[in-house]
């Protein structure tokens, strides 16, 4: 298994927030994380970025725990929700500063320019930036290093239906390129056809995981119902979890 | 390496400069009004002079202060002592770099706490580099170094709370001992902190990540002079909780919402106000009583500096005033909104002002505590005060025509009846 959240737990100041988790992921996929509000998904991802350390069970990336990566070969590229930048540095300045961390990696910032239609904004300042504009410099910085798995906090919010197809594209692209995509998200619409498995969660713990097909099965709906529907039934437990 | 860091001192730089820019006089004056106080406090109040140290009780003082200073710093503070960006944070915390961002911040606290103990110790030893004044920098550099890690250490680890506060209550003692085990003691303790921040810190990363993008946030607000977004950081970081258990005792009948409406008010000042009122509180008592501004040319006479004194005083009064009758004006206004009120305009004002009494006989009595005036004079400044806030808040609410000249009488009268009760 290329990744493999393997029950992990982990409570904040005794308050569980993921309890016995696992789900797992191949090169070549996306992966949805999906669940409502304080669900455990940022916990979840916070630890396979390693801003949090799991109370117990293990986070495997190449079959190697996490925990065990060096400083500087750590292969995990993380897109946070809330876009965060240098105030005073430009959209050049900051694809720099992530080159000049990993000045090992074979990304080339004028591909990632031309790629990310950011050559016109080259020089602006992170304020200046419209809201999916600044998403996209997050996800040029995040794939400007070398990286196996990107770990992507809820891309979608907040842009416009012209952005979330490009980035709906890009994200398709990297995992033809084969990565592998952990995306977190609300919006079952946007994520529904570009997942390949989905793994949902509910009050720190696994609710069911799978390819659509597997979970229709398990909530019993027809082959035509959306995810939306799959998840609601899940989640008000009607379902055969899996 | 060194571009990293050239693009993040270029970040800072521009930062800095927006802020100067839009801020840099009122920066000045606050500069130039601290280094007057510091002056005057050890030339004025601590008795130091040039070759003169300061004397053995006023030294213990300054190290109290020290010590409040650092335990505000570990026990209340929100932010982390040691601060990097929460870009840095985000793109740099699987390589080798965050850890040696944080070194380095820990590497610059120690030469800014060796400049400000080694400031500190020879101002208390007369301007004179003396063995006595080293000894009291080594044990200052000590003790404030000691103090900044306990502090990291608690913001990351809060469950390490009684060990932290006995730490702080054992260095503080080491402090204020002043001998050659002390040190000892003192560089022992350093050194184990030192292992321990290097070493075995479980960093609370999320925490520390979201409390700098706040800070970041508003130094970016700042030096762009954006008002607007200041206002909106300040509204959203106000406390989400309100403390209510103090007001079970109080029962809340028709009769009684209003007066308890205006104390809850007054206890849930805003910490802003609060600090205002008794600044210009502190400023009057340290104008009239203390030598700290009598280098000022019209403050060599007594009565000048009681004047002044007097002044500081009304405004802290008057501010409270202000406050209270903005916010009566507020609730009449809400019934031109269409909220149904059960209540005049005059039961409004009355039972802001029936609290408003009863709080003016508080501050009566503590003010006669403060100049030690016992007298049935204060009776009056008591009676005197209550009428100026209701005049106040009737010019208010009625919003009168000449209500600027009123509100300036009332301004007059307060000052002149605080000068003749409490000077």
């Amino acid at each position: 298994m290329f990744f493999e959240f393997n029950h992990v737990s982990y409570a904040y100041d005794g308050i569980p927030a993921l309890t016995n988790l696992s789900f797992s992921g191949e090169r070549g996929q996306i992966v949805g994380l999906v669940g409502e509000n304080g669900a455990g998904k940022s916990t979840a991802i916070k630890n396979i970025v390693r801003f949090l350390r799991p109370d117990t069970g293990t986070i495997y990336l190449k079959e190697t725990d996490i925990m065990k990566f060096g400083l500087e070969n750590y292969p995990v590229s993380y897109i946070p929700d809330t876009p965060v930048f240098y105030e005073e540095l430009s959209v050049m300045e900051h694809l720099q500063f992530t080159r000049a961390i990993y000045p090992n990696s074979h990304a080339n910032i004028d591909n990632i320019l031309d790629q990310f239609e950011l050559r016109e904004h080259c020089y602006k300042i992170p304020a200046a930036l419209s809201k999916g504009t600044k998403q996209k410099l997050m996800i040029a910085m995040a794939l400007l290093r070398e990286y196996d798995l990107l770990v992507a906090d809820e891309p979608f919010s907040g842009l416009d239906p012209k952005q979330i197809a490009i980035l709906k594209q890009l994200l398709v692209n990297l995992k033809e390129s084969g990565k592998l995509v952990l995306l977190s998200s609300h919006l079952l619409d946007v994520v529904e056809n570009i997942c390949d498995t989905f793994v949902i969660i509910k009050q720190g713990r696994l609710l069911a995981s799978g390819t659509k097909d597997e979970l229709l099965r398990a909530a019993n709906l027809s082959p035509d119902s959306s995810m939306e529907n799959v998840y609601l039934k899940l989640v008000s437990g009607n379902g055969k979890n899996k | 390496m060194g571009k990293i860091n050239r693009l993040i001192w270029k970040n800072r730089l521009r930062l800095s400069i927006g802020t100067i820019r839009y801020w840099g006089q009122g920066l000045l004056i606050v500069i130039v009004v601290v280094a007057t106080v510091l002056y005057r406090t050890f030339f004025a109040i601590l008795g130091a002079g040039i070759g003169t140290a300061i004397t053995e009780r006023n030294a213990i003082c300054v190290l109290i202060g020290v010590s409040i200073f650092q335990f505000a710093q570990i026990f209340l503070s929100q932010n982390p002592v040691f601060k990097l960006n929460a870009a840095t944070i985000l793109y740099t915390y699987n390589t080798t770099y965050f850890q040696r961002s944080l070194y380095q911040k820990r590497i610059l606290s120690v030469a800014k706490w060796t400049g400000l103990s080694f400031f500190l110790a020879f101002c208390m030893g007369g301007f004179m580099i003396t063995s006595e004044v080293v000894q009291r920098f080594v044990f200052l550099l000590l003790y404030n170094h000691c103090s900044n890690l306990l502090s990291w250490i608690y913001y990351h680890e809060k469950k390490k709370l009684f060990v932290i506060a006995l730490l702080f209550v054992g260095i503080t003692a080491l402090l204020m001992l002043q001998n050659i085990v002390a040190i000892i003691i003192l560089a022992l303790i350093l050194l184990l902190l030192e292992v321990y921040v290097g070493h075995f810190i479980k960093l609370n990363i999320p925490k520390y990540y979201e409390r700098m993008q706040f800070i970041d946030t508003v130094t970016a607000v700042q030096s762009q002079n954006n008002l607007g977004k200041m206002q909106q950081l300040a509204n959203d970081n106000r406390p989400t909780t309100v403390r209510s258990h103090v007001f079970r005792f109080l029962p809340v009948s028709k009769r009684t919402a209003l007066p308890v409406k205006c104390i809850i008010e007054i206890v849930r000042m805003q910490k802003q106000e609060l600090i205002l009122l008794f600044m210009f509180l502190f400023a009057g008592w340290v104008i009239s009583k203390t030598a700290m501004f009598d280098f000022f040319p019209t403050l060599e006479t007594l009565s000048a500096k009681n004047a002044l004194g007097a002044f500081c005083t009304m405004l802290s009064l008057n501010t409270l005033y202000a406050l209270t009758s903005d916010r009566v004006k507020t609730i009449c206004d809400k019934r031109l909104l269409g909220l149904s009120l059960p209540f005049s305009t005059k039961r409004i004002l009355t039972s802001y002002a029936l609290v408003m009494v009863a709080l003016n006989l508080i501050i009566s009595t503590f003010l006669g505590i403060l100049y030690s005036k016992f007298s049935p004079v204060l009776l009056i400044f008591w009676i005197i005060i209550d009428i100026a806030y209701v005049v106040q808040s009737c010019l208010t609410v009625y919003d009168v025509k000449t209500k600027d000249l009123f509100v300036s009488l009332t301004v007059l009268l307060l000052w002149a009846v605080t000068y003749w009760t409490c000077f």
